[in-house]
């Protein structure tokens, strides 16, 4: 027994000292995946943390009619109709900003019905059957309408999200826009798709 | 025959030529320095005019963070040979796109450094701030171009005054 655990306990050792050299290979391939990702900048920001920027960065690159505002000072008031998914990104995202010496609101509505003085609208997924309702209601008033909806675009929205590979794209329906009297920076629509509704 | 010996206007003579040698060696060297600094003022103040008007163009590639649009803009660069590096950091001082695509790395600061344009390690560099009139800042471009520029005019300087 003396000379079987002789014989056998060097193997062991060297197995035990390949098993912590694994490891740490293996521990410093994870350190060296991850560095790689810090380098990279592969930083992932929740989906509606980017979206509600991206909200707020429409104030900047859309114009309103003159009458959309009541005064200069007037906010400009981003709403949220219907299930509000930002998680209070959106409310994060305005803290104490300004474009062009505007201050932000943030209004929740639960039918289209509520809404009143708005110059950007999200409309919740949720909304589904009734979008079109919806956006009929709000045809032609200077309210530039966003939504992640699939087919917003083409049904008479004017900004749609699109989720690709987690990118967030931007689908713009420019007569849509035109319509409600919102110029769209040609800025913006560099970096969008232009999309032109069916049977128009 | 040492200097004590030569005749007087002999050495009224040397002493002209030589007045006038320093006078006309002082005379270029203050034009060529001149030179080289008008050329690094207007070579700066070009870079700062084209950091501008690219950082309005890449304002909306950054408010909704499209990198692909971002680096057509800055590859319009190719058309100064002269500038050998472009990026652009997002808000959080990220990189988000780089020119030329073939940069070897380490090529760039990781991180933007103050505003402003500057001569440094042999290059001239600016940050310029990105943002939309009125609004906040969406990030920083970064450009840095060489001196060949500056040395090519030093040289044809140097050979005129020469």
């Amino acid at each position: 027994m003396a000379l079987l655990s002789a014989s056998f306990a060097p193997a062991d050792r060297r197995r035990g000292v390949r098993r912590v050299a694994e490891a740490a290979i293996l521990a410093s391939a994870l350190l060296l995946v991850r560095g790689a990702g810090l380098a990279g900048q592969t930083v992932q920001a929740p989906e509606y943390q980017v979206k509600a920027m991206f909200l707020f960065n429409f104030a900047q690159f859309v114009d309103w009619p003159a009458a959309a505002f009541a005064d200069s000072a007037t906010p400009l008031v981003i709403g949220v109709l219907g299930d509000d998914p930002f998680e209070g990104f959106l409310d994060q995202t305005i803290r104490r900003e300004q474009v062009r010496g505007r201050g932000f609101q943030v209004q929740r509505y639960h039918n289209v019905g509520e809404i009143k003085t708005c110059h950007i609208l999200f409309i919740s997924r949720a909304t589904g059957a009734r979008l079109d309702e919806v956006l009929a209601n709000l045809r032609n008033r200077p309210i530039l309408t966003v939504s992640d909806d699939a087919g917003f675009a083409e049904r008479g929205g004017m900004i749609r999200f699109v989720t690709d590979q987690h990118r967030i794209r931007l689908q713009i329906n420019l007569g849509a826009a035109q319509a409600a009297s919102l110029t769209v920076s040609s800025k913006l629509l560099r970096v969008a798709d232009i999309v032109t509704p069916r049977g128009r | 025959m040492s200097l004590r010996d030569w005749p007087i206007r002999q050495k009224l003579t040397a002493m002209l030529v030589l007045i006038s040698g320093l006078v006309l060696l002082l005379t270029s060297a203050a034009l060529v320095g001149y030179q080289y600094w008008l050329f690094r003022q207007t070579m700066r103040s070009t870079l700062s005019v084209r950091g501008r008007i690219l950082a309005t163009n890449t304002t909306a590639s950054l408010a909704f963070a499209n990198d692909a649009d971002a680096r057509e803009l800055l590859a319009a660069l190719r058309a100064d040979p002269h500038i050998v590096a472009a990026a652009l950091y997002d808000k959080n001082g990220h990189l988000f796109a780089t020119y030329p695509a073939n940069l070897p790395g380490g090529a760039l600061p990781p991180t933007p450094g103050p505003d402003g344009y500057r001569f440094e390690r042999g290059k001239l560099i600016g940050f310029q701030p990105v943002a939309e009139a009125g609004s906040q800042r969406l990030g920083t471009l970064y450009l840095a171009a060489d001196l060949e520029a500056v040395y090519a005019t030093l040289r044809l300087s140097g050979v005129i005054a020469a």
